[in-house]
């Protein structure tokens, strides 16, 4: 099979959605002229002439623009340069974007697809390096994204721009140069959003994971592989609405679970799949959840300091073998 | 309505009770006054009745787990009636063994060691994952009872899919067999694995599972001990650290002592009544404690009680153990009478029928270990005691009479005082009376 | 300003103008006595006064122009064109309400005439309609026109630059209309702002910045078609002050300690946009004073019937909370 990288996965993405529905147009800082600061809307821009446009350095336009793009008729697909930036626009998210559908008794519909590059990609620093994704499943209206590989990169971003309803895509800015197995055109399987995967299947212990945070979820499944231990990978792909069932019907078969997220672990997301866990299937756990995250801290610069806020693969290896 | 089965407190200083045999199951019909359960104390093992005609619905403390007295073990009531979970009344019930003396509380306080369950602490609420408790709950076990393998001992689902894949064993049994390493289901019984099959595989006396286990495992690891064993080492500890104490020898001719029992005990013995030197001892010290108040005595507080009779204390070997049951207001008593009751209560205590009024109150107490042949020992004081003597061998010794060397029956006897009243002279004035009775026994006439 | 010379105006227009102002009047007075009786929950923000408004914009627009409202957004839905059985019935928190009990009176919304929606947040509807804007003119490329009602309070929101700078960039065919009503809930305009006229910001985006007598509905008529006009030709946004004043409190039930009430009932008296239409109506021979009191007499009727059929609807089926976030619910 073809391999791509993830960052060419979002431009056919984008392309193919954008040849089936002429109302899909794409706006945000630097992605005519620039192809978007990380190259994911290279040629784009000269496929699509007047479709990708360069906004003023104006988050709440973009975000409460595109809203009142998507109330027109369009199919907008904005972007947040950075996910760090997306505290400016935060009232057209969740007090437009996320309600209008609501409040308005189902008369809007809100097809837009909000696009974050986010995570720590080597001296971002505290504005540069955020993985903000779990602020957004606290918020009803929205839906959440965060793909892991090229294959789902593509499938999930089409199915956030087909959808009716708003959708967050975060995309993780280390993963965009990483390759991977993407299926030529027809032969794909749609995707279908609020839908996790076991990517790996185990008995011993469940780790669940999304975005970036699938490589240290593969590593460590790995590592215990040399000692016997046989963990099911499960990749959430959809933080809201969350496959429950899933995660729920694999800690019933192993007992055990580990989540782990790029994210400050404190309130992050994994804190939410835990309380899920205990309230759900407590009785089937047979240790303690563990949770990987970022310490309570804000990204560092220094290389030496960065390390710090990172989770590897040892540490949950070293974690989970703690369990048994 | 249920009515709650309490865990008794016999006597003032039981604070804590094993549960020996329950004499039913759950679901067995109960009538008041039948024997409900047996009960091991720190120093005996009494019956308890059932305070209610009923079911007994619960069986909440399992054969050989312990609890605070006055804590709920079951419940008996009506066929079919709920009755609370375990989990629900242990809170509760714990809470007034929080507020029991230090000393009384000490054992419970032993240090959780890692990982077996025999380590827990009594009563203490089981570390569990909520796994494991589902799957004990489906199989109808006893949480307490598996040994835990988890971090801090907490008891995980393997333990418990581990736990007892044999035959029915009742719970005392498959704790013994844990902790010696039996595999219940090599057992060849018929019916349920009893905690006697267990011991016989162990090839073990009843009396010491604990030396049996460290005899045959190789690992050294600390095994808990009978309620018995942890009183003796609550007491011992503490007279130790009470009583600054002075241990006085003294060697005693027993020519006369023997010629005593020599001329009485076949007249006693179709009486039915076993003469033997303990009992003179007995009758000697006592007659001399009436001469010696301060000695027949009790200290506590800075305050010194005198007691107005003497109940002699005779230590006796139980099992593994010590128990030290004594005769009341001995001094007024016939030698035959004290020979009688003394073997009456020896053979109570070592059957474990001994009362409660039996082994409290004691005002003066005797050791002997002549039979091992010791020559010389210093005895602990039993608390709140003054002093303890201690009988040692009796041996034909080379001594002076009269300008000549004779050989007499020598003995040793050994007197250990509490330094805070009995003083130096005062002791031994105390111990020389004792050998001048001894020697003249015709003095205990006077 | 243009001359309104009768010869502009025809009396289908005239009676447009003044009906749509009288409903929005007996709506309004009808909803106060209402919300005063404590049968309409949680609160809702009056527009008497400023209906000339709502009123001259809306009749300026086609239906399928778009208009975002405000908090106090009653009187642009009906001047939108909104059924205001449905609106009655949404204020009341009813089944039939055009939301179907879900926004209430500071959520209103009619999509099927343009109005997309009166906003809780003020100053949250520019980016909306200068986004609506743009999809129009650049992705569906149509002529449709997007307006944005706003207060003089709202005019100090950060959104307000973003949304006037791209507007102007790109030319969009948005019209900005500042209803300037004095007030910012309970501050006085000018205690928080140094511009006399919020209008003067436009030049400072290249945008037209036009002040009108928010009280006479023939100029703000002409200032709102000049500026649709422009828009529909492509050259951009417009920027309208029309000069206002809140009669009533912040909200129904507003104690108003900041101001005096003689003074407001005085400016009321004085320029209550109704009777300055049937002034000039009569003075142009547009219509007699008894055509007049004929529809305010069917406007009184039809704010009882709406009343009426709120009062006659269902609340909505409490098992059916969950419809409408997202859209498979």
């Amino acid at each position: 099979m073809r391999k791509i990288t993830f960052a060419q996965a979002t431009q056919e993405a984008m392309a193919e959605e954008m040849e089936k529905d002429p109302t899909v147009f794409a706006m945000g800082e630097d992605l005519a002229r620039q192809g978007g600061i990380f190259g994911q809307f290279k040629g784009l821009p000269q496929q699509f002439p007047g479709r990708i446009i360069d906004t003023p350095i104006s988050e709440t336009f973009i975000i409460g623009g595109g809203v009142g793009a998507a109330l027109a008729g369009t199919r907008p697909v904005v972007d947040m340069h950075f996910a760090d930036f997306i505290g400016v626009p935060m009232d057209e998210i969740f007090n437009q974007m996320a309600k209008v559908r609501y409040m308005f008794g189902g008369q809007a519909k809100v097809p837009l697809c909000l696009r974050a590059p986010d995570g720590s990609a080597g001296g971002g620093a505290a504005q540069h390096s955020q993985c903000v994704e779990g602020w957004f499943p606290h918020i009803p209206g929205i839906k959440v994204v965060a793909p892991s590989n090229p294959y789902d990169a593509k499938m999930v971003l089409k199915a956030a721009i087909e959808s009716d309803d708003p959708v967050l895509y975060f995309e993780n800015k280390i993963l965009y140069k990483e390759k991977g197995e993407v299926p030529e055109l027809g032969e794909e399987e749609p995707y279908t959003l609020g839908k996790a995967r076991v990517e790996r299947e185990g008995k011993d212990v469940t780790i669940v994971s999304y975005s970036i945070g699938m490589k240290n979820a593969r590593g460590a499944a790995d590592l215990l592989a040399k000692d016997g231990i046989e963990a099911e990978v499960i990749d959430l792909i959809t933080l809201s609405p969350w496959d429950k069932e899933t995660v729920l019907n694999s800690v019933k078969k192993t007992h055990r679970l580990c989540i782990v997220h790029e994210a400050v672990k404190q309130s992050g997301f994994g804190a939410e799949i835990a309380a899920t866990v205990a309230e759900e299937a407590m009785e089937y756990l047979d240790a303690p959840i563990l949770r990987y995250g970022a310490p309570f801290c804000p990204i560092p610069f220094a290389p030496t300091l960065e390390k710090m806020v990172k989770v590897f693969p040892e540490d949950l290896e070293k974690g989970i073998k703690g369990m048994f | 309505m249920a009515t709650e089965v309490l865990m008794p407190k016999l006597g003032l200083t039981m604070t804590e009770g094993t549960i020996e045999e329950w004499k039913f199951k759950e679901g067995d019909t109960v009538k008041k006054g039948d024997i409900l359960f047996s009960v091991a104390t720190d120093k005996l093992t009494n019956d308890v009745e059932a305070e209610e005609d009923g079911v007994l619905l619960k069986i909440l403390l399992p054969e050989g787990e312990t609890a605070p007295c006055k804590s709920v073990i079951g419940w008996i009531g009506a066929a079919g009636e709920a009755v609370p979970d375990a989990a629900g009344d242990a809170a509760p019930a714990a809470a007034p063994a929080a507020a029991a003396p230090a000393a009384a509380a000490a054992p419970a306080a032993a240090p959780a060691a890692p990982t077996a369950h025999a380590d827990r602490p009594a009563g203490a609420y089981v570390l569990a994952t909520p796994y494991a408790k589902k799957l004990a709950k489906e199989k109808g076990y006893d949480l307490s009872l598996i040994p835990g393998t988890g971090p801090n001992g907490t008891v995980v689902a393997k333990d418990v899919e581990s736990f007892v894949a044999g035959p029915k064993t009742s719970p005392m049994a498959a704790k013994l067999a844990a902790e010696l390493g039996v595999d219940v289901s090599k057992l060849d019984v018929n019916g349920r694995v009893m905690k006697a099959d267990v011991l016989a595989a162990a090839g073990v006396g009843a009396a010491a599972p604990a030396e049996a286990a460290a005899a045959e495992s190789n690992d050294e690891k600390p095994v808990k001990v009978n309620p018995l064993r942890r009183s003796i080492a609550a007491n011992m500890t503490n007279s130790w650290h009470t009583s600054p104490r002075v241990t006085y020898t003294r060697p005693v001719d027993v020519t006369a002592m023997k010629e005593l029992r020599a001329k009485l005990k076949d007249g006693l013995k179709e009486q039915g009544i076993k003469l033997t030197y303990n009992h003179i001892l007995m009758k000697v010290v006592a007659k001399a404690l009436t001469e010696f108040p301060d000695v027949n005595a009790s200290f506590a507080d800075n305050m010194l009680t005198r007691h107005k009779h003497v109940n002699m204390g005779l230590a006796v070997a139980k099992g593994d153990g010590l128990i030290v049951p004594n005769v009341k207001n001995c001094e007024e008593k016939s030698l035959a009478q004290i020979a009688k009751e003394t073997e009456g209560l020896i053979e109570a205590t070592r059957s474990g029928k001994v009362q409660m009024e039996d082994i409290t109150g004691a005002t003066f107490t005797i050791s002997s270990l002549g039979p091992y042949g010791i020559t010389n020992f210093s005895p602990i004081i039993n608390q709140p005691e003054l002093a303890i003597l201690g009988v040692c061998d009796m041996v034909d010794t080379p001594v002076v009479r009269n300008g000549e060397i004779v050989i007499r029956p020598m003995m040793n006897l050994c007197l250990t005082a509490d330094h805070r009243v009995i003083d130096g002279v005062m002791g031994s004035k105390f111990l020389k009376r004792i050998c001048e009775l001894l020697e003249n026994p015709y003095m205990l006439l006077v | 300003m243009a001359a309104t010379k009768a010869a502009k105006y025809t009396k289908e227009l005239a009676e447009h103008f003044y009906e749509t102002m009288c409903t929005i009047r007996k709506f309004e007075e009808s909803v106060k006595h209402d919300f005063l009786n404590g049968e309409i929950p949680g609160f809702v923000h009056l527009y008497i006064g400023e209906e000339a408004i709502a009123t001259g914009v809306c009749s300026a627009l086609r239906k399928d122009d778009m208009i975002e409202s405000t908090h106090r957004g009653h009187g642009h839905c009906v001047a939108k064109g909104a059924d205001v059985n449905r609106m009655m019935a949404e204020i009341f928190g009813k089944k039939t309400g055009l939301c179907q009990g879900r926004g209430g009176s500071m959520h209103i919304a009619d999509f099927s005439v343009g109005m997309l929606g009166a906003n809780g947040v003020v100053g949250g509807g520019y980016n909306l309609a200068t986004g609506a804007a743009l999809a129009n003119k650049m992705i569906l490329k149509n002529d449709r026109v997007s307006v944005v009602f706003f207060g003089d309070g709202a005019s100090n929101r950060g959104t307000f630059h973003e949304a006037m700078n791209v507007a102007s960039a790109w030319k969009l065919p948005v019209i900005f209309v500042n209803e300037m009503n004095c007030w910012a809930s309970t501050t006085p305009y000018r205690t928080t702002c140094n511009v006399e006229n919020i209008s003067d910001r436009a030049a400072g985006y290249h945008v037209p910045g036009v002040i009108v007598d928010g009280q006479d509905v023939f100029a703000v008529y002409e200032a709102a078609k000049e500026a649709v006009a422009r828009a529909r030709a492509g050259e951009g946004p417009t920027f309208i002050e029309a000069k206002t004043y809140r009669i009533e409190g912040h909200f129904v039930g507003d104690p108003e300690l900041y101001r005096d009430h003689a003074e407001t009932q005085k400016i009321y008296h004085d320029t209550d946009p109704l009777k300055m239409f049937r002034a000039k109506a009569a003075k142009l021979k547009l219509m007699t004073a008894e055509e007049c009191d004929a529809i305010d007499a069917k406007c009184e009727q039809k704010i009882k019937d709406a009343k009426e059929y709120a009062m006659q609807s269902e609340y909505p089926d409490a098992s059916e909370y969950m419809k409408y976030v997202y859209v498979d619910d």
